[in-house]
């Protein structure tokens, strides 16, 4: 087993325990019945990112170094995109329809998407799978917005990095010479982003800013291999109890929506 | 070579008759045991087909591809029966039970017959860990419907989500058992712990809802 999987295997068991910790406390809070729908949703979603994880910790460990084929962890993630949204949905006020952040989430996940079929050539399950994060960052950017929790410029600036990183990774991809040398801004533009919407996480406690920190860890994760893989799965587990404490405070709010 | 569709005819004509001597709760699972002998066939035929179409080996097709085959044929089904006949949770439960159980009993038969059942070790890991595993997924799958409905939250999301459970459960037993040693150790035992897990959360399985059925 080489030294990146090992740590990668190493982070998998941590975020397996942090997930646990996670996962328990909301559980027992649903059976004292101090349930919200959200809650209900994330414990669900919870438990499918966990069983998704106990089956990359037994694939790496049992055939280390191998590219993993289409297996059932898609479906569990796939899952749990799902389950966040329907969670997501039942705190969202924004009665409009129809708005133009579902144009950016399809140009953004729909960007992604046409990258990990250049990356793995596996398009049927990458955009059966990536159709759901059209969907949950949709959600996020109308709460974002609806609840005010960033200004304008703020959010005018996370659309500009996200299409700059975008544009850097295609650039990396049609010039092989590049590939190397466009690794490191990408790099520094894509944990720029994470580290900014980790603060911003920290200091508001809202869920749509800590799952919105969720997905882009989640997006960093599959843009990367090696230690920057690794350093997005690091990113990854901070997000689990920020979601449980932002997920909380919202359950606190109101009790059975 | 053994010829399944022969085997399935064998098992599941001596349940037919049995239909007539029996009302409600145990015809309904006689029913659900010749559907899940039923369905185990059909999965056989579609993941035969896909490891043929698709760039898996055969034994790559059996540990990455069965397990989405095989849950998706036993939950579609209990998923009919959840939203047609809109049954309690406890009617429900000896479906799923008898979906889990005639498929396990239909594999098993289908692979001692091809590969023998003179070593009692092997028998034994095919009665406990292969058996019970089918079974598991499907009473996860029911408690997982039962919570969604207990909470108002039946939704595509929630169905996909405890499919998804169910599935990567089995995907887990197969990819552990796939390679010898210490990790297959674990994955015979899984599906028991898991059994004495649910059994322990509070589900009570079939026993005592049919006694007056005869």
């Amino acid at each position: 087993m080489s030294d990146s999987t090992l740590i990668g295997v190493i982070l998998t068991i941590v975020q397996v325990a942090v997930l646990v910790s996670v996962i328990l406390p909301t559980a027992r809070a649903m059976l004292r019945a101090k349930t919200t729908l959200i809650s209900v949703f994330f414990c669900f979603a919870m438990g499918c990112y966990l069983f998704s994880d106990l089956y990359w910790v037994a694939y790496d460990c049992l055939r280390p170094d191998t590219r993993m084929p289409f297996a059932v962890n898609e479906f569990s993630e796939c899952a749990m995109i799902l389950f966040l949204s329907a969670g997501l949905e039942k705190v969202l006020k924004d009665e409009r329809k129809i708005a133009w952040e579902i144009i950016f989430s399809f140009a953004f996940v729909g960007a992604n998407i046409a990258l990990w079929i250049f990356w793995s050539g596996e398009w049927v399950q990458d955009i059966l799978f990536g159709i759901p994060y059209v969907y949950f960052l949709w959600l996020l950017i109308r709460g974002i917005k609806s609840r005010d929790l960033l200004p304008k410029i703020e959010r005018a600036g996370i659309v500009l990095l996200s299409f700059l990183i975008l544009a850097l990774e295609f650039v990396a991809l049609y010039s092989e010479k590049m590939d190397k040398t466009m690794n490191i801004p990408i790099a520094i533009l894509t944990f720029g982003g994470l580290a900014w919407l980790l603060i911003r996480s920290i200091k508001t406690k809202d869920v749509f800013l800590a799952f919105a920190f969720f997905f882009s860890s989640i997006m960093a994760m599959y843009s990367f291999a090696d230690l920057f893989y690794n350093l997005a799965t690091a990113a990854n587990t901070v997000a689990l109890p920020l979601m449980y404490f932002s997920m909380k405070k919202e359950r606190d709010k109101d009790d059975l929506r | 070579m053994i010829y399944a569709e022969n085997v399935l005819i064998c098992i599941a004509v001596p349940l037919v008759i049995s239909l007539l001597f029996t009302k409600r709760s145990t015809r309904r699972f006689i029913v659900s045991f010749m559907t899940g002998m039923i369905v185990c066939l059909l999965s056989a035929y579609i993941s035969g087909y896909l490891a043929v179409s698709t760039s898996y080996s055969t034994e790559e097709a059996s540990i990455f591809l069965s397990p989405i085959v095989e849950e998706i044929m036993k939950f579609l089904p209990v998923l009919f029966c959840f939203f047609v006949f809109e049954p309690s949770p406890e009617d429900l439960k000896p479906t799923a039970v008898g979906v889990g159980a005639g498929f396990a009993t239909f594999e098993n038969c289908c692979f001692i017959l091809s590969s023998g059942a003179s070593h009692l070790g092997y028998v034994m890991i095919r009665g406990l860990a292969v058996g019970v595993m089918h079974l598991v997924t499907m009473v996860a799958f029911v408690m997982g419907l039962r919570l969604l409905k207990r909470y108002k939250v039946v939704s595509f999301a929630g169905i996909v989500g405890a499919l998804s459970m169910s599935m990567t459960f089995h995907g887990l037993y197969n990819l552990l058992v796939s390679e010898p040693g210490v990790s297959s150790y674990i994955g015979y035992a899984l599906p028991m712990l898991f059994a004495v897990m649910l059994y322990l959360i509070g589900y009570r399985p079939v026993a005592g809802d049919d006694e007056d059925n005869l």
